[in-house]
């Protein structure tokens, strides 16, 4: 083998996560980040299974102009080679990976794309899209004012990630679209329930295409839709169904061990466990996020509320067991 | 008869000159030393170390004539069998030399240099010198000597009535004293974990009384803020460079701190360890942090992670009643009455961080 050969073959191993994150379509670049230069980029890691299972990634240092590292942001790529991969990986190290638990959410409230992880200061934030994960963090003085900056942060990285998708994975949401929930049958569902009493003041806010792994080699596209009302309460509201009972165990219980790290699944059939579920929320959960996941026959169904005033487990519970009937009646 | 007389006697008169004409130098000779290796390719050397991950320690160490080069060195506590390796300059009285008798003493603790005969062509030699009969200080730290440069000697023979010539001092050179051959993941010790270490551990000569000083200074003066929403080593991976360009640090950091900066000077019994959860603890002083937690419903982790020598090192964390940072435990008791509130404890077997980038 040449010597030349041997050079080339070996920067391709170091330099493989660049390549891999498709030379840095969608990594944040200085003029989109006013007050910031990038300080360093290097190879990473993340966090995707047991035993610390690995997956390299791209890791951008970010200092404020004029600051020493206390206002440091960071921000870690990876990319994964399919959809499920990338669901699983990023859920795992968000749930398990670190010493402390992230948990379904964003800063905003709204879930980012197909799905956004926040810890409990909301100073660091996971979020997918398609089959690439991103990790965003400001470890030090995190503030409320440092919210917004993260926030903008998450909203350019994830358009330019939306602007380079592949083609591959386009063309893979397409054949899921197929075969989703229709939305006459989500609305079926949920439309009883929002036009009542109980959800009062709230107007829809966004849609998205779910995503629900039954395993890691199948995805079922649901649909997801979020209200929000005047005090800033977000409630979500995600349906998926299955072409089997065990499929929709299946990604009911992914679906539970992917958002919340306390067992928060239930039979919406027999809801006696809802009160187990809030005595764990309450004793373990952060009270400002509550994330349900049920199941009846076919049906995956997944209710979480974001709300700063704290959350009303009540209404949860009314909501959980309004929509259990209509899913239980369709 | 009488002619061929007189061309014998002005033959023998002309070899006179000649001979007088060869050994024409000038005592004294002034010379300089021009660069010391002290990690050469020949046998006892000093030991291989590096700047960072990315930089070697440029070769030769001390080479003032490259922009004034001056790296550090290091060598095994208790070393007696240095060679250094040194090249030379004749910038005066040196006409006719083709051989000299150097010697090296050396201030404090480094010790001195055998004398020796060094080929001189064109004015300039090289030749290593081995050390005399002294050997590095038996304990961890970081030194400096001198090397004070004579010659000795001229054209193979010893000075007879001559004074040593003083010609140079070179230094302060500074030396890393490590307990034992470092080992891996940092079998090739980088400068600045020697900085760190080779002050934390100064005057231990042994691997727990190490790996003691490590937790205690690397919790007290690294300058990390705790962060266990992230981490710079994952699996048996250390991101090094990044947790030193960062200001944060989690218990997989820490960990990996003392059991890579105890590797690195030798110590090859730390590892790390694992106490899966999800448990709450009692009230701790995390790296970094002003104020103790309270037991509340954050107050959680999914994992804790200690470096081990059959006894927990944690340098990640402060415990109560007494305050201290955990040096030396029982994983039992005290480390756990003092750490655990509730959920699940359950230490796993001890592994080893093994790549350090």
């Amino acid at each position: 083998m040449s010597i030349k050969l041997k050079i080339i073959i070996l920067l391709a191993i170091v330099c493989s996560p660049f390549i891999i994150l498709g030379q840095a379509s969608y990594l944040l670049q200085e003029p989109e980040l006013q007050g910031y230069r990038l300080k360093s980029q290097s190879t990473c890691s993340f966090i995707i299974g047991e035993n610390d299972k690995l997956h390299p990634g791209i890791i951008q240092t970010w200092s404020k102009i004029g600051m020493d590292n206390s206002e440091n942001i960071y921000i870690k790529y990876c990319e994964f080679n399919n959809i499920n991969n990338t669901i699983q990986g990023i859920a795992y190290g968000a749930i398990n990976g670190y010493s402390k638990s992230y948990f379904w959410g964003s800063l905003t409230g709204f879930i980012i794309d197909d799905g956004s992880w926040i810890n409990y200061n909301g100073s660091a934030m996971f979020f997918i899209r398609g089959n690439v994960g991103v990790h965003i963090l400001k470890p030090i003085n995190y503030n409320e004012k440092d919210k917004q900056q993260l926030i903008q942060i998450s909203n350019i990285i994830k358009a330019k990630i939306e602007a380079n998708l592949s083609s591959e994975i386009l063309t893979f949401e397409q054949a899921l679209k197929q075969k989703q929930i229709p939305m006459t049958n989500y609305q079926a569902i949920t439309d009883p329930v929002i036009q009542s009493d109980l959800m009062n003041g709230y107007s829809i806010a966004s849609t998205w295409d779910s995503k629900w792994l039954t395993d890691t080699d199948h995805v079922v596209m649901g649909i997801r839709t979020e209200w929000k009302n005047d005090s800033g309460s977000i409630i979500g509201i995600d349906i998926a169904k299955f072409e089997s009972v065990d499929f929709a165990g299946r990604a009911a219980e992914l679906m539970n061990t992917n958002t919340y790290f306390f067992n928060h699944k239930l039979s919406l059939d027999n809801l006696v466990k809802l009160a187990n579920i809030f005595k764990e929320w309450q004793q373990y959960g952060n009270k400002n996020n509550i994330s349900i996941v049920g199941i009846q026959e076919n049906i995956a169904l997944h209710v979480y509320q974001y709300d700063t005033t704290g959350i009303d487990t009540n209404f949860i519970s009314k909501l959980v067991t309004k929509l259990a009937d209509q899913v239980i009646n369709f | 008869m009488k002619m061929r007389f007189l061309i014998f006697v002005t033959f023998i008169l002309l070899s006179f000159i000649v001979v007088s004409q060869a050994n024409a130098w000038t005592y004294p000779i002034s010379a300089d030393v021009v660069w010391i290796e002290f990690n050469h390719s020949s046998n006892n050397n000093s030991l291989d170390i590096r700047k960072n991950y990315s930089t070697n320690v440029l070769k030769p160490e001390w080479y003032p004539g490259s922009g004034g080069r001056n790296e550090p060195i290091a060598y095994k506590a208790g070393d007696d069998q240095r060679k250094i390796y040194a090249s030379f300059i004749i910038t005066g009285g040196g006409e006719g030399v083709y051989s000299l008798y150097i010697d090296a003493a050396g201030s404090s603790s480094f010790g001195s240099f055998q004398p020796t005969w060094v080929s001189i062509s064109n004015g300039q030699g090289t030749s290593y010198f081995t050390a005399t009969s002294w050997s590095i200080p038996s304990t961890v730290g970081i030194r400096n000597f001198y090397l004070y440069w004579e010659i000795v000697g001229v054209n193979g023979e010893v000075f007879d009535g001559y004074q040593p010539i003083l010609f140079e001092t070179t230094g302060s050179h500074k030396y890393y004293t490590v307990l034992d051959t470092p080992q891996s993941p940092m079998s090739e010790p980088w400068t600045k974990v020697l900085d760190y270490v080779c002050n934390w551990a100064a005057n231990q000569s042994t691997e727990s009384g190490v790996i003691t000083k490590i937790t205690q200074k690397a919790y007290t003066d690294l300058g990390k803020y705790y962060y266990g929403d992230d981490t710079h080593a994952p699996g048996t991976t250390f991101y090094l460079t990044n947790f030193f360009n960062s200001n944060w640090a989690d218990c997989r950091d820490m960990s990996a701190v003392v059991q890579v900066f105890t590797h690195a000077i030798g110590g090859g019994a730390t590892q790390v360890r694992r106490i899966d959860g999800r448990f709450w603890y009692k009230p701790i002083l995390p790296i970094g942090w002003s104020e103790w937690t309270a037991v509340n419903e954050n107050e959680y982790w999914n994992f804790h992670q200690v470096a081990w020598n059959s006894n927990v090192y944690d340098a990640c964390i402060k415990l109560n009643s007494p305050i201290r940072v955990p040096a030396g435990e029982n994983i039992n008791d005290p480390y756990k009455d003092d750490l655990y509130h509730h959920g699940t404890w359950s230490p796993q077997s001890p592994q080893s961080f093994t790549s350090v980038y």
